[in-house]
């Protein structure tokens, strides 16, 4: 596993399926219609008096929170290693 | 009404709680609780399927013949089960420790009660929306529900004189639900819900599957997500037949896995595909698939015997027929007998559908598979499936892209994000690390996936979005650290959910109106349902004057020779009072056409411009009156006089 080399730790599975689920959002982000007119973009915009477009918005948020939670999911095997090599 | 609908309760409640109770007297060690649930579901359902086609095709269909045939046959198997003093209070006992095991597990996983909490408030939600409003779903107005009218109308299921061959060539079983949701409360309030409790067998399904192959209950109950997903939320409460079909699919493979299978197995296991391949020409292929699995898992069987002496191979080789006759029997009776039908009446089992096979016609008919599919691929195309999984384009669909009742997105965010790498990641490690009940799904799922027709459109395969959750059931649990996996799993649910309940016929004004409108007033055609797109609007409006036209006396004799879109149901008021009949627009003399039409007496005829009895009604005003005439459409009012 490279990353677990080069940081000196092993990576589990669970850190590849986190990152397919990163890559295959960040492949939706760009391929998809994306356009959900869910119940979340009209009034949002109405209490708000503006124009955007939450849906797009939401999912750029998700990625950036599955990015945090992906880092802490390494931190934790990481502080799991070094205990046990303590 | 009120009587009608305290009738249906304790009838739906006694058709499927005798088989249950059987189950639980006779085989509670053969089958699990939720495996009882669903094979009562499976039984009681053939029960309404057979009853109400046996009755129809006598011409004897009633609401007293019906109810007194269901409860003879629910006696019947009352008595077969047994009866016993203690049994009623051990199945309540066993119910309870079942509640109160789920809510033991909700409370020590926090993530898992969340999902748990939207479900409810998503079956809830549809609830109130199926109560609300009337049926709308293109579909339905056009053949699955005038189906259902048809046969309310003539006591019967014969060759309707309905204007569209579907409404008499397509299988029968779905459409016999719905109408077992109508002849009790004499109204289709009720009948928008019926696919709500297959989303819920669909749900237990995927659970039975993932116990089935080694899954604890704590990760099987993620077996809920199912319920999120667009196309099962805006089908739910529709008069469509897809969800149905694809849970039913998920039922059977749930059975095909029991590892002990008697008798009564193969039977449930049957009918189940009955009911599957019974509701829809499409599944045929994975009845098919399902069929041979079961066939080589019976022979393994038999192989795994082959060094038995003489006597015992020939009583296996007795208990092989046996299971085959058990298992083909039931889908005869509950999915042959549509096509049985068609074949009788049009020398064609698929009708109107030309079969051919490898070039040669076997049954000809009016349509093909490739005309059905508009120009679109017919079988497995991998670009249009990718496109239609990650929602960027779809074949032939230039409508703005999120429509997900029948629209050709219906998958939703969750399944190429989420669904999709769990599918993966699931089919790698049952490969690296032998996990033999996961693979014979996954076999079952992607074989069937690979022969259904159109199979990019995601209403054809529901059933594979079932596959997508179970397999995110397993990477939930043979993956390490599965907390962070299901922190990252809720948000894209919850925003799928969002989306998948953002529907383009339920704005927040249309509720309001529907909640101001007394229950008895809610007509389909107030629920415009080309709104989403205002350039449709002005022929919307101009529709439902037609329809309100019409509409205006109970009791209305309709004769159409066209209706706008083809949508026939609009022509039935909510309380099916009107008589309906398709009559020809042409005639050779005016003679033909009183002769046709003077049966019916005083009626509505509602017609177009160009027929022939726009010219007839002219020239006789003293017996057709204009009543209403706008583009091509005209309503003339007939006095038949006494011939009543």
């Amino acid at each position: 596993m490279l990353v677990g080399t080069m940081f000196k730790f092993k990576i589990d599975v669970s850190f590849w399926f986190l990152t397919s689920v990163i890559g295959m959002s960040v492949c939706y982000l760009f391929v998809s219609n994306k356009d959900f007119e869910t119940i979340i973009n009209e009034p949002l915009n109405w209490i708000l008096h503006l124009e955007y477009d939450w849906d797009t918005l939401i999912l750029i948020a998700l990625i950036v929170y599955w990015v945090l939670v992906l880092i802490y999911h390494v931190y934790r095997i990481y502080r799991g290693n070094r205990k046990q090599e303590r | 009404m009120l009587s009608g609908l305290f009738l249906y309760i304790f009838l739906t409640t006694f058709v499927f709680f005798a088989p249950y109770y059987l189950l639980t007297k006779r085989y509670s060690g053969v089958y699990s609780f939720g495996d009882r649930i669903l094979a009562a579901f499976v039984l009681g359902i053939s029960q309404i399927i057979l009853t109400e086609a046996a009755l129809g095709f006598a011409l004897q269909l009633t609401v007293v013949n019906l109810s007194i045939l269901n409860v003879v046959i629910s006696i019947c198997i009352l008595i077969f089960a047994g009866a016993g003093r203690r049994e009623p209070l051990r199945q309540l006992k066993e119910a309870r420790s079942v509640i109160t095991g789920l809510l033991n597990l909700l409370r020590g996983n926090r993530i898992l009660s969340i999902i748990f909490f939207l479900s409810v408030l998503q079956v809830l939600w549809w609830a109130f929306q199926a109560y609300l409003f009337p049926p709308y779903a293109w579909d339905a107005m056009s053949y699955h529900l005038p189906k259902v009218a048809h046969i309310l109308q003539s006591g019967g299921i014969e060759q309707f004189e309905a204007g569209r061959i579907y409404v008499n060539t397509y299988p029968f079983n779905i459409e016999l639900l719905f109408l077992w949701n109508v002849i009790y409360p004499c109204n289709d309030i009720l009948v928008n819900g019926t696919q709500v409790l297959f989303a819920l067998a669909a749900v237990v399904g995927i659970y039975g599957i993932a116990r089935k192959v080694g899954v604890k209950p704590r990760n099987a109950l993620f077996a809920l997500i199912f319920l999120f997903v667009p196309v099962v939320i805006q089908q739910a409460t529709t008069c469509y037949i897809d969800l149905s079909v694809s849970a039913m699919f998920v039922i059977a493979v749930n059975f095909l896995l029991l590892r002990n299978k008697p008798g009564i197995n193969l039977v449930i296991l049957g009918l189940a595909v009955g009911v599957m391949i019974g509701a829809k020409y499409t599944f045929i292929l994975p009845g098919l698939i399902i069929s041979l699995i079961l066939l080589l898992l019976l022979l393994r069987d038999i192989r795994n015997n082959r060094y038995a002496d003489g006597q015992r191979l020939f009583s296996l080789g007795r208990g092989f027929l046996g299971g085959c006759f058990l298992y083909m029997i039931p889908i005869l009776a509950v999915g042959g007998i549509w096509y049985i039908r068609s074949y009788i009446a049009y020398g064609n089992p698929l009708a109107p559908i030309e079969v051919t096979v490898f070039g040669e016609t076997l049954f000809h008919g009016s349509t093909t598979l490739e005309a059905l599919a508009q120009d679109t691929p017919t079988f497995t195309a991998p670009y249009s499936i990718i496109s239609a999984w990650l929602e960027s384009s779809a074949p032939g669909w230039d409508h703005a892209y999120y429509n997900y009742d029948v629209g050709r997105g219906g998958f939703g965010p969750v399944f190429p994000i989420l669904l999709l790498p769990s599918l993966v990641f699931s089919l790698f490690l049952a490969l690296r690390k032998g996990w033999k009940g996961y693979l014979l799904v996954a076999a079952v799922f992607i074989l069937a996936f690979l022969v259904v027709p159109m199979n990019w459109w995601s209403r054809h395969t529901i059933f594979f979005c079932a596959f997508g959750v179970l397999s995110f059931v397993m990477v939930m649990e043979h993956l390490p650290n599965t907390r962070t996996i299901a922190l990252m799993a809720i948000p894209i649910i919850i925003i799928t959910a969002f989306a998948g309940n953002a529907h383009p016929y339920y704005t927040p004004e249309r509720i309001g109106d529907f909640i101001g409108k007394p229950l008895a007033e809610r007509q389909s055609s107030d629920l415009c349902i080309f709104c989403q797109s205002s350039d449709l609007c002005t022929s919307c409006r101009g529709d439902k004057e037609i329809f309100q036209i019409l509409l205006e006396e109970p009791g209305a004799t309709i004769l159409y020779t066209d209706v706008p879109n083809g949508l026939s149901y609009y022509l039935w008021d909510s309380d099916f009072t009107n008589t309906v009949v398709n009559i020809p627009g042409h005639y050779a003399n005016y003679g033909e056409l009183i002769d046709r039409i003077a049966e019916f007496g005083d009626s509505l005829i509602l017609t177009t411009g160009d027929s022939d009895i726009i010219g007839y009604s002219d020239a006789h005003r003293s017996e057709f009156q204009p009543v209403y005439e706008k583009d091509e459409w005209r309503i003339i009012l007939y006095v038949g006089g006494d011939n009543v």
